[in-house]
């Protein structure tokens, strides 16, 4: 009895996902549109000039698969060099937008993938500020526009020289960040003393 | 208690010989209680500063003078500190607990500026770019948009620093001459302003009547009380602020230009309709904007954000800045992504560097100057932490209505500055409004919330803060609480939330002002006046909901019949909605049927997704968890959940669901430890302080937050659980990016209350920094961050694990495939 109960246990926590409407749908096409909350709809987007070739432009799929490899090769294969190469990683993640965008013109494709799709674009949406409410289209639009003004900024910059903090400036720097917060702990305990003695004001009275 | 002795024979003594505010005294008049509590506050507060002083003075001493130019700029922002910290000393000993905490604030924020202007090593560089040449007008739109969004923060920075500014000046004290001071070393409000001007953020003449900076025709109170039209702020600009600020910017905003029509020139029309399109896309649905019409005088306001959104609204502002001129619009975004001044280029390193180390799970190798400095062998600042103040541990028979009580002492000190324009407090909370209060003296903070809490008497501000905690009516009476609550001009529900806020070392101004945003446009006053006379449409309730507009100030001004409304349209049932109007949520709130259904028009206008037989259940909408421990409480979940809160994270564009289901995890979890109403402040508090983040960036956070030592008692267990619960909730990444950012970032250093464990947490969310650090450095709040990080881990986790796994739907010749064509051989840089 005792391991039916083990056994039953451990194959519910294998079958439990992480995702909502993953355990109502499998598919995309199992998943009627006026159910689905707003981001995951599918958004008819036009690219920006040069995101796509005319082949790969050709359907909704071919976007889609050359938008995966471009997100496969930048934030798998060579996801360790993504602090050097910034100025890529904000420009692939409008591939990544593209690549969740048609994945929802996709009926086949799995609920549970897209949900988890979802959870990264609005991660890496972070990383401009922009909104999860915003569109596709907007989004595609922002990161491939930064991604290519620090593309050109990089190639522009990347023959100076970094200068190192003189270290009079990072000591000074140090002693203002310290002082800082030792004023910040001097407000709180201000309040915290306040409170500490109306407290004691309030039960004297009570 | 000699010491304490001295003090007040002391302030006896200043009381009669100064002119100065007296804010001990002030209290004292309310009762002796109060005045107590006000000179506690004072004396440790002088403790305190006292210290820092030593410290300054001992830091002077130890780095001698500055070689270098921004060496020698430092000097003088560590000069100018000193200066204005013992102005701060002589305020309190004068029983001018105003001045002295408005003089500290000030500290903090011309320490950002100067800190700000020193090279990042980690930043990224945008020099030398040409935007006219290689972009085209879609892209710079975008790009105009983003530098608007990104940049609003340090303006909101600037409004606060004018605002104290102006405090200061009604209280005597030089500030104009300090920012002088600091401008002629280039680290000054001036300078900042001049950089602001030229990335289009504001508009000099609106300024200062001017082409350039000049500090005698600045009026402090006059710039921290505008809004971002009032202010100048250039079209495109505007329409990115406007993305990151509350829907009350906007509207505020948008009677600004009615009532100037030609101000924006051809641009009228089409920032109009960009406006309008903001608002649409934060969820107002056409119904509001319509009713905003009148209020407004503009006709079709839902039109005009037609063709206004997404790409189709870049590339109608890109088209209209053509018109503007290419080369100014070049030169513009020149300055917004490249110029220090204006913190875009800080805060976007900031957040890239954030993802791309929670990506790939390694930390940046580059360090700020503060990291630095602070790692230096025999550096001075490892030295300062030895002699500086450290947090008083909170008692364990701390009780809300001491929070309360705390709360209300020091409310006028933490508030004088004003709220900033920017965000549409409440006119009565504006600089210019707290300027004359406090040239007036007295415990009274002005006219506040305005008619809001106009016709309320003192009496019912007692029993509502007697039914919040529990006290008995006659002791709060002789203590003078409900005296000191009416003092305030704020609802007790912002009381208590100033407590929690400013216990656990959260910016009280940016937490308040976001409690209240919105309620200095007469459209959102027009739109609560609605709700209160119950003839609000379900569907603008929704609304209201989702562009994130039900705050404790609308909550107040809605009063018990919207309140009431509004929390039956969420399927609440019961209640106290008087009292829920006026502790914003926290206490009155019905209970919560989790087998109830949202009320259908609610539902479609929140954007919440319906099934065949129409909306989910509650407990099905806010997830299963929620859902199955609702069904452990009988379906019933006692107290319901801060719709405030929902309504903070959902203005932030967070999923419906998703803010439903964090505000009901954090409102069981309080009910499950028992929390009461400090846990409900705390919660309050952080979803405001969310808001704020997302908002302002960077300069949202307080310096001392997770600053430890809430106590081991209940309440401060209550909220140390409840503050966990927020960092790791709807809104805990807003935070967590916010405190990335920042020129060293505020609490960020390897001094700072964060320990400079989030600085290289970030970039290690698998490291030990994250677990090391945070230990040491945050006391108990090494938890909550963890959650916020954690989440984040998890949702980038779960994007690569899901999207290997979208690799592998693509078909065959789906990329990830060994030998498959664009694979890159192993050790190849990585492809371009």
């Amino acid at each position: 009895m005792l391991f039916i109960i083990i056994f039953g246990t451990s194959n519910l926590e294998a079958e439990e996902k992480d995702c909502k409407y993953c355990n109502k749908y499998e598919t995309i096409k199992d998943w009627p549109e006026n159910e689905r909350p707003e981001a995951f709809i599918y958004e008819e987007v036009k690219y920006p000039e040069g995101m796509f070739t005319k082949k790969q432009s050709k359907n909704s799929k071919s976007i889609g698969a050359a938008a995966g490899k471009k997100v496969y090769l930048r934030f798998v294969k060579s996801k360790g060099t993504l602090n050097k190469y910034q100025h890529l990683m904000i420009r692939d993640m409008a591939y990544f937008e593209a690549m969740y965008n048609e994945m929802l013109d996709d009926p086949k494709a799995k609920v549970e993938t897209v949900e988890n799709l979802k959870k990264g674009r609005e991660a890496m949406r972070m990383s401009l500020q922009i909104s999860p409410k915003a569109s596709t289209s907007e989004a595609v639009l922002k990161f491939w526009a930064t991604g290519k003004m620090l593309t050109k900024a990089y190639k522009l910059n990347k023959k100076k020289k970094k200068k190192k903090v003189d270290p009079e400036i990072a000591e000074r720097a140090a002693v203002l960040a310290a002082m800082k917060k030792q004023i910040a702990v001097a407000k709180v305990n201000a309040q915290r003393a306040a409170t500490i003695e109306a407290q004691k004001q309030i039960e004297a009275a009570q | 208690m000699i010491n304490r002795f001295i003090f007040k024979i002391l302030l006896l003594l200043l009381l009669n010989s100064q002119a100065q505010a007296n804010d001990v005294a002030a209290m004292s008049e309310i009762s002796d209680a109060a005045g107590n509590s006000a000179s506690a506050a004072a004396e440790q507060l002088a403790n305190d500063a006292g210290k820092v002083t030593e410290n300054l003075t001992a830091a002077t001493e130890a780095l001698g003078a500055a070689e270098s130019e921004i060496g020698a700029a430092l000097d003088t922002s560590i000069a100018q500190a000193q200066n204005a910290m013992k102005f701060a000393e002589e305020s309190l000993a004068a029983g001018d607990l105003t001045a002295a905490v408005q003089a500290m604030s000030l500290v903090e924020g011309v320490t950002d500026m100067a800190l700000g202007a020193i090279p990042n090593p980690a930043a990224l560089d945008m020099t030398g770019i040409d935007f006219a040449e290689d972009f085209s007008p879609e892209e710079m739109a975008a790009l105009s948009t983003m530098a608007g969004q990104m940049g609003v923060g340090k303006v909101v920075a600037m409004q606060k620093m004018a605002g104290q500014m102006n405090a200061l000046g009604q209280a005597g004290f030089d500030s104009k001459g300090m920012m002088g001071e600091l401008d002629a070393k280039g680290i000054g409000l001036g300078t900042a302003m001049e950089g602001l001007a030229a990335s289009g953020m504001v508009d000099m003449e609106a300024v200062v009547g001017g082409a350039s900076f000049n500090m005698d025709g600045f009026d402090p109170a006059g710039f921290a009380s505008m809004n971002v039209a009032e202010m100048g702020m250039s079209p495109t600009m505007m329409a990115g602020a406007l993305d990151a600020l509350p829907v009350g910017a906007a509207t505020a905003a948008l009677e600004t230009m009615a009532a100037n029509p030609g101000a924006m020139g051809d641009m009228t029309g089409t920032m109009t309709g960009a406006i309008a399109a903001t608002m649409g896309a934060k969820g107002m649905g056409a119904e509001m904007m319509q009713s905003m019409e009148a209020s407004l005088g503009m006709e079709g306001m839902a039109g005009m954000a037609e063709g206004m959104q997404g790409m189709a609204g870049m590339a109608a502002l890109g088209e209209a800045m053509q018109g503007m001129g290419m080369e100014a619009m070049s030169e513009s975004l020149n300055a917004a992504f490249a110029g220090p001044e204006t913190g875009i280029a800080g805060a976007m390193s900031s957040t890239v560097g954030m993802i791309s180390g929670a990506i790939s799970g390694k930390a940046m190798s580059a360090k700020s100057a503060v990291a630095q400095g602070s790692e230096m062998k025999d550096g001075f600042a490892a030295k300062m932490a030895e002699a500086g103040p450290e947090a008083i541990e909170m008692p364990e028979n701390i009780g809300e209505s001491g929070m309360m009580m705390g709360a209300m002492i020091m409310a006028k000190p933490q508030l004088a500055g004003g709220l900033p324009g920017a965000m549409a407090p409440p006119k009565g909370m504006t600089a210019s409004a707290m300027g004359a209060v406090i040239a007036d003296g007295g415990p009274g903070m002005g006219e506040g919330l305005g008619e809001v809490m106009g016709d309320m008497p003192k009496e019912a501000m007692g029993e509502h803060m007697a039914a919040m905690t529990g006290m008995d009516i006659g002791a709060m009476n002789k203590l003078g609480m409900a005296d000191m609550a009416a003092q305030t001009g704020l609802t007790p529900g912002m009381v208590a939330t100033m407590g929690s806020a400013g216990m656990s070392g959260m910016d009280v101004t940016s937490v308040m002002t976001t409690q209240v945003a919105g309620l200095g446009s007469e459209t959102i006053k027009g739109f609560a006046n609605m709700a209160a006379e119950g003839a609000m449409p379900t569907g603008m309730m929704g609304d209201m909901m989702e562009v994130g507009l039900v705050n404790q100030g609308t909550m107040a001004a809605m009063g018990a019949t919207g309140m009431e409304k509004l929390g039956a349209a969420m399927g609440m049932e019961g209640g106290d909605m008087g009292l829920a109007a006026m502790t914003g949520g926290m206490v009155g709130m019905g209970d919560m049927n989790l087998d109830a259904q949202v009320d259908p028009e609610m539902a479609a206008s929140m954007g919440l997704a319906g099934g065949p037989e129409g909306p989910a259940k509650l407990g099905d909408i806010m997830g299963p968890a929620t859902g199955e421990e609702g069904a452990m409480m009988g379906g019933m979940m006692e107290g319901g959940m801060n719709l405030g809160q929902v309504s903070a994270a959902m203005g932030t564009g967070v999923d419906p669901a998703a803010a439903m289901g964090s505000a009901a995890k954090a409102s069981m979890a309080a009910n499950e430890a028992g929390a009461g109403l400090a846990g409900a402040a705390m919660g309050a508090a952080m979803s405001a302080q969310g808001a704020a983040a997302a908002a302002m960036g960077s300069h949202a956070m307080g310096a001392a937050m997770g600053v430890g030592g809430m106590g081991e008692g209940a309440m401060g267990k209550a909220m140390e659980g409840s503050m966990a619960e927020g960092m790791g909730g709807a809104m805990g990444g807003a935070m967590a990016g916010a405190m990335a950012g920042g020129p060293a970032g505020p609490g960020m250093g390897p001094g700072g209350a964060m320990g400079g464990a989030m600085g290289s947490a970030m970039g290690d969310p698998k490291g030990g920094a994250m677990g090391g650090a945070m230990g040491g450095a945050m006391g108990g709040m090494d938890g909550a961050m963890g959650g916020a990080m954690g989440g984040m881990e998890k949702a980038m986790g779960g994007a690569m694990g899901g999207m290997e796994k979208a690799m592998g739907e693509m078909g065959p010749k789906g990329p990830g495939e060994p030998g498959q064509p664009g694979e890159p051989p192993p050790g190849d840089p990585p492809p371009q």
